[in-house]
C-alpha cells in the first residue's frame, strides 16, 4: 500500500495565506478596500433581491388581514361599510366608511377593530395614517377626503406600508347609496386585489437580478482579476518551493476568503441601515417598513456562504494556470485575439430589439399573434449579455485599427494596448455598459408606468356614475369650479330592438364648454344628430320629471363631423338644462377638467359624492398602485447595479495602473514622456469606453423603444430622457478618461523596473 | 552510493510530435556540482523542471533521493520538492510580498518548523551569505545579486539532498555572479547537496565538478572539467 506523503501543515499555509494578504493589502489598499466596498454592494444588493418577494408578501398578508367578512346569512351582519380606492396623484388613497348596527354599537362585545385601529370610528368621526395627515398638510384639498373629525391614527398593523393614505370613516348607514356591504367583522375575509400578482414579482426579481446581476458579473470579474499577475506569480513560487497544487489553492483561498467574507460581513452590516434608510426616505417612490425587510440569522449566513463560496470559485478559477502549470507564469502569455463570433449575441439582440420597436409602434399595445413581451424580456436579456461579450471584440478591432493608423505616438499606444489586452479594456467597461443599457430599458419601463398611471391628455375626462350618487349631490356636480359637465343619458336596451342610443344633455353655454366648440345654431331645446341612430321618428331616454322613459324626436340637424368625433361616443346632442337629465339612475355626468385641475376636481367629487367611483382613462388606481411597486424595486436595483458598477470600473482602473507600472517604467526609460504616457492612457480608455458605450447607448436607446411600444400605449419616446442617456454615456467616457490621466505613472519607478 | 540524481530514458514533448527531451540521462552524487549546458532550445530548462517534479515525463525514470518522481501524483512529487530540492532560478522567484527572511524561512514552515525556529535558521544564513541586515527588506528593495543570494539562501537553508538551478547568474554582472556562484557552489558543497547548474556561461560552467550537454534533446556528451 502507497502511504499518501505527508501535506504541508493547514495552519502553516492559513498562516502563510494570512500574511500574504496583509502585505498585499498594505501595499494595493484602494483596490482591495474597493474589493470589499463591491462585495458589500453585491451583498446589499443579494439580499434586497431576496426581500423584494417577502416585501410584497407582507403588504399583501396585512391588507388581507384588515379585509372584511361577509356573511352568508344577512341577518349576522354587524356592520356595514363601503370601500373605497381612490386614484390621488400616483398614488391610491383607501378609504373605509363603517357604520355599525345599533345592536352592534350597543352591545358589551363589538366586532375586533381593523388592525392598527383602537376601535371602529363613531359617526363623524374617523381615523387616518400617518402618511394621510402628512399629505393632508402639504395639500389641504386632500381634507376632504376624511369624513368627520380625525380622532386618531391607524397604526402600521392595519398598512400596506408606512406611506399608505388610509382613511377609516365612521357614517351613518343612510349614507350609504344603496345601504353599503353588510359584514360580521376583519380578518382573512374577502382577499383584497393584490397588489402584485405571483407572475409579477417573478419578472420583478428577474429584472432586479438583471440590473444588478450583470454589474456584479462584471465587479466578480474584476475582483477576480485584481493583482492576480503578482498573485499568480507568488502562488507559482510556492508551487515550486513543494506546495501542492491543494495548498497552494488553501492559501489563495485564505486570501480571497478574507476579502470575500470581509466584504460579505461588512454587507450584513450595511444592510440594516441601507434597509432603513431606504425603507423610510421614500426615494424610491414607495415606503415600506423595515421589519418586512429584516435581516434574518439564515439569511445572512445563506447570502454571506453564497458570497464567500463564489469567490473562493472564481479566485480559484483566476488562480487555476498559475496552479497547474507554475513554471508558465514565469514567462508572460500571450494573449488569446477574442473572437468575432462573440458579437453575435448583441448583434442578434439588438436586431430583434429593432424589429420589435418598428412593429409595435403604433399598435398601440394591442397584442399581435404572438406575445411580444416574452420575445422583449429575451431580447433585452440576450443583449445585455451580448454587450459584455462584446467588450473584449469591440476593443480589439478598433485598438488594432487606431494603432495602425493613429495620428500621434500617444494615440497609436495607447490603442495598441488596448488591443493587446482586450480583456482588461472588457473589465473596465463591462459595470458602465450594462448600467448604459439599463438605463435605457428604465427610461422605457417608466414611460410606460406614467401613461398607465396618470392621464396623458391636457383635458381630463372623468365620468360619475349616477347610481353612486346621492339625489342632492347631484346637482351641485355640474357646477364644480374648472370643470365643463353634460350629462349622458341612455336608451333602455330591449328587445327586440337591442340598440342603445346614448345622449347628451346640457344646456348651449355647458355644450359650448364641454365640446370645446360652439354648437352651429345652437338654442335650448334644440337636438343635433351626432352619431347613426336607430330607425323610427322617436327614440326613448329616461328624462321624464321622475327619470321615466320619455320619447323624443329623432333630431334633423346633424353636428359637424368634427365636432361629432369630441363627444363619441354620443349618438344625440340635446340642447336642455343638464339638471333635467339629473333624475334617473342609469345616466352619467360627464366632468372636462385641465390636467392642472384633476387633483382638486377629484376633491370635491369625493367630497359632494364618496361612493360616486368616478372614472377616466388613465386613472386607475390598481394600476398605480402596482406600478408604484414595481417602479421602486426597478429603481432600487438601478441605484444598486449603478454603485456596483462604478466600483467594478473604479478596482479595474486602479489595479490596471498598478499593473501597468512596470510597463510604464520601461517606456519612461526609453524616452517617452510621462505626459505621452499619459495622453497614451486616456486614448487607451476613451477608445475602449467610447465604442463599447457608443454601442451600448444604441442599445439603451433601442431598448427603451422597444420596451415602450411594447408594453405601453404611448407612442412618442421620451426623446429629453434619451437624449440625458447620451449625454450621460458621453460623460462617462469623459470621466473615464479623466481617472485614467489622474492614475497614469507621472514619474520612473524604478523599483518596478526590477522584476520581483 | 546512492546518487542524489538519477534520470534515465526521459522523452518530454509539449506538443505531441514535436519531442523536447528524447531519452535523457543524468546521474549525480551527494556533493557533486554538475553544468547542464546546450544551445537555447534544446531543452535544458524543461530537463530541470523534469528533474523537479514540475513537468511530467511523457517516458523515462527520474529518481531524486531515492524516491521515483514518475510514479507519484502531484502531492508526492510537492513533497519531493519540499523535502529533498532546491530552487534558484534566473529571476530568483522570491515572493515579492515577503521580505528576505521570511522568504529564506518559508521552505522550513513549509515542513511544519515553527515560524521563530525558522527565521533563526533563515536569520543565521542570512547572516552567513552577509545580508543580514538586509533581512527585512523586500525583494523589490534590494539589488538584483543580493535578492539572487537570498535565493540561494532559500534553496539550502532546508538542507535538501539536491539543487537546481537554471541560470543563476544569467541576470548579474560579472562581480554580482561571481558573489552569486560562490555563494551557491559553497554552500551546496559544504551541505552535500547535489547541485545541477543549467548555464550556457562557460565560467559557471567551469565551477562544475563536471559537464554535460544537451542537443536535441539528449545528453551527448559528459566531461570532467577538474
Amino acid at each position: 500500500m502507497r502511504s499518501r506523503p505527508p501535506g504541508v501543515p493547514v495552519p502553516t499555509l492559513t498562516r502563510l495565506g494570512w500574511r500574504l494578504l496583509r502585505v498585499a493589502a498594505h501595499r494595493r489598499t484602494p483596490s482591495m478596500v474597493l474589493v470589499v466596498l463591491g462585495t458589500a454592494a453585491a451583498v446589499v444588493s443579494a439580499l434586497v433581491g431576496l426581500s423584494v418577494s417577502t416585501v410584497v408578501d407582507a403588504r399583501q398578508a396585512r391588507a388581507e388581514a384588515r379585509s372584511f367578512h361577509i356573511p352568508d346569512d344577512l341577518a349576522d351582519a354587524r356592520m356595514w361599510v363601503a370601500e373605497q380606492y381612490y386614484p390621488w396623484r400616483n398614488r391610491v388613497l383607501v378609504r373605509v366608511d363603517v357604520a355599525l348596527s345599533m345592536d352592534t354599537a350597543l352591545s358589551d362585545a363589538p366586532p375586533p377593530p381593523a388592525p392598527g385601529l383602537p376601535r371602529w370610528p363613531g359617526p363623524g368621526e374617523a381615523f387616518t395614517s400617518p402618511a394621510y395627515a402628512r399629505a393632508v398638510s402639504r395639500h389641504p384639498e386632500l381634507a376632504s377626503y376624511a369624513p368627520g373629525t380625525i380622532v386618531g391614527t391607524v397604526g402600521p398593523a392595519g398598512l400596506r406600508g408606512p406611506d399608505e393614505l388610509v382613511v377609516y370613516g365612521g357614517v351613518d348607514r343612510s349614507a350609504f347609496p344603496h345601504g353599503g356591504l353588510p359584514v360580521t367583522g376583519v380578518g382573512r375575509g374577502f382577499p383584497p386585489t393584490t397588489e402584485l400578482p405571483p407572475g409579477i414579482v417573478a419578472r420583478l426579481v428577474a429584472f432586479f437580478l438583471f440590473c444588478v446581476g450583470l454589474p456584479l458579473c462584471a465587479f466578480l470579474a474584476v475582483a477576480a482579476r485584481v493583482s492576480a499577475r503578482t498573485r499568480s506569480r507568488r502562488l507559482a513560487a510556492l508551487r515550486l518551493l513543494g506546495v501542492p497544487v491543494r495548498g497552494a489553492r488553501q492559501v489563495n483561498a485564505v486570501e480571497v476568503g478574507v476579502l470575500s467574507a470581509a466584504g460579505a460581513l461588512l454587507g450584513v452590516l450595511l444592510y440594516p441601515v441601507v434597509n432603513v434608510v431606504v425603507a423610510g426616505t421614500g426615494a424610491l417612490g414607495v415606503e415600506w417598513f423595515p421589519a418586512d425587510t429584516a435581516l434574518t440569522p439564515g439569511r445572512a449566513a445563506v447570502t454571506v456562504a453564497l458570497t464567500v463560496g463564489l469567490a473562493l470559485v472564481v479566485g480559484a478559477h483566476s488562480v487555476r494556470a498559475a496552479l497547474l502549470s507554475p513554471f508558465a507564469v514565469r514567462r508572460e502569455g500571450r494573449v488569446r485575439r477574442p473572437s468575432t463570433w462573440a458579437l453575435l449575441p448583441l448583434a442578434a439582440g439588438l436586431v430583434v430589439l429593432a424589429v420589435l420597436a418598428y412593429v409595435r409602434h403604433g399598435a398601440h399595445g394591442e397584442t399581435g399573434a404572438i406575445d411580444s413581451s416574452h420575445v422583449l424580456l429575451a431580447a433585452v436579456a440576450l443583449t445585455g449579455i451580448g454587450l459584455l461579450l462584446a467588450a473584449a471584440p469591440l476593443a480589439a478591432r478598433c485598438g488594432e485599427y487606431v494603432a495602425a493608423r493613429g495620428p500621434s505616438l500617444a494615440s497609436r499606444l495607447g490603442a495598441a494596448r488596448a488591443a493587446a489586452d482586450p480583456g482588461g479594456a472588457s473589465r473596465l467597461t463591462a459595470g458602465v455598459l450594462v448600467l448604459v443599457f439599463a438605463s435605457g430599458i428604465l427610461i422605457g419601463v417608466t414611460e410606460v408606468t406614467r401613461t398607465a398611471t396618470r392621464p396623458q391628455r391636457p383635458v381630463v375626462e372623468l365620468s360619475v356614475d349616477l347610481v353612486g350618487v346621492p339625489a342632492r349631490a347631484r346637482a351641485p356636480l355640474l357646477a364644480i369650479p374648472g370643470t365643463a359637465a353634460a350629462v349622458v343619458v341612455r336608451s333602455p336596451i330591449r328587445p327586440p330592438r337591442m340598440v342603445l342610443v346614448r345622449a347628451l344633455v346640457a344646456d348651449c353655454a355647458g355644450l359650448t364648454r364641454y365640446v370645446g366648440a360652439p354648437l352651429p345654431d345652437c338654442r335650448p331645446g334644440r337636438s343635433y344628430a351626432a352619431g347613426p341612430l336607430p330607425p323610427g321618428p322617436t327614440v326613448a331616454l329616461p328624462l321624464g320629471p321622475h327619470g321615466e322613459l320619455t320619447r323624443v324626436p329623432v333630431p334633423a340637424r346633424t353636428l359637424p363631423p368634427d365636432v361629432a368625433a369630441r363627444i363619441r361616443p354620443i349618438h344625440v346632442v340635446l340642447a336642455r338644462p343638464a339638471a333635467a337629465a339629473l333624475r334617473g339612475e342609469y345616466g352619467q355626468v360627464l366632468l372636462r377638467t385641465p390636467r392642472a385641475n384633476l387633483d382638486a376636481t377629484m376633491a370635491t367629487l369625493v367630497a359632494l359624492a364618496p361612493y360616486a367611483d368616478p372614472d377616466a382613462l388613465g386613472l386607475n388606481p390598481a394600476d398605480a398602485a402596482h406600478d408604484r411597486v414595481v417602479l421602486a424595486v426597478v429603481r432600487f436595483g438601478f441605484g444598486l447595479g449603478a454603485l456596483v458598477a462604478f466600483l467594478a470600473f473604479a478596482v479595474a482602473a486602479v489595479d490596471r495602473a498598478a499593473e501597468r507600472r512596470a510597463a510604464d517604467a520601461s517606456l519612461l526609460v526609453l524616452g517617452v514622456s510621462s505626459r505621452t504616457l499619459r495622453r497614451a492612457q486616456v486614448w487607451e480608455v476613451s477608445l475602449v469606453m467610447g465604442v463599447a458605450l457608443a454601442v451600448a447607448a444604441a442599445a439603451g436607446v433601442l431598448g427603451s423603444l422597444a420596451w415602450q411600444f411594447t408594453l405601453g400605449t404611448d407612442q412618442s419616446a421620451d426623446t429629453p430622457a434619451l437624449l440625458v442617456l447620451c449625454a450621460a454615456a458621453a460623460a462617462a467616457v469623459g470621466i473615464g478618461a479623466f481617472v485614467a490621466a489622474a492614475v497614469s505613472t507621472r514619474s520612473l519607478d524604478t523599483a518596478a523596473l526590477r522584476r520581483d | 552510493m546512492t546518487a542524489a540524481v538519477r534520470a534515465e530514458g526521459v522523452e518530454f514533448a509539449f506538443t505531441p510530435g514535436e519531442p523536447v527531451l528524447c531519452g535523457a540521462a543524468l546521474e549525480v552524487a551527494a556533493g557533486e556540482v554538475v553544468a547542464v549546458r546546450g544551445r537555447s532550445g534544446s531543452g535544458k530548462s524543461t530537463f530541470l523542471l523534469c528533474l523537479a517534479g514540475i513537468l511530467a515525463p511523457q517516458a523515462g525514470r527520474i529518481e531524486i533521493a531515492g524516491r521515483d518522481l514518475t510514479v507519484l501524483d502531484d502531492d508526492g512529487r510537492s513533497a519531493v520538492r519540499r523535502t529533498s530540492l532546491g530552487f534558484v532560478f534566473q529571476f530568483g522567484e522570491l515572493v515579492a510580498e515577503l521580505d528576505l527572511l521570511g522568504n529564506v524561512a518559508l521552505p522550513l514552515e513549509l515542513l511544519g518548523v515553527r515560524r521563530s525556529r525558522a527565521a533563526r535558521h533563515a536569520g543565521a544564513l542570512l547572516d552567513e551569505l552577509g545580508l543580514g541586515p538586509l533581512a527585512r527588506r523586500r525583494p523589490g528593495e534590494v539589488s538584483g545579486g543580493q535578492a539572487q543570494r537570498a535565493a540561494v539562501a532559500r534553496a539550502l537553508v532546508h538542507r535538501p539532498a539536491v539543487v537546481l538551478a537554471d541560470e543563476p547568474t544569467g541576470s548579474l554582472d560579472e562581480e554580482n555572479a561571481a558573489t552569486v556562484l560562490d555563494a551557491l557552489v559553497g554552500l551546496a558543497v559544504r551541505r552535500s547537496a547535489a547541485l545541477v547548474l543549467v548555464t550556457h556561461d562557460d565560467r559557471v560552467a567551469e565551477r562544475a565538478s563536471r559537464s554535460v550537454t544537451l542537443v536535441d534533446g539528449a545528453v551527448t556528451d559528459a566531461w570532467s572539467a577538474r
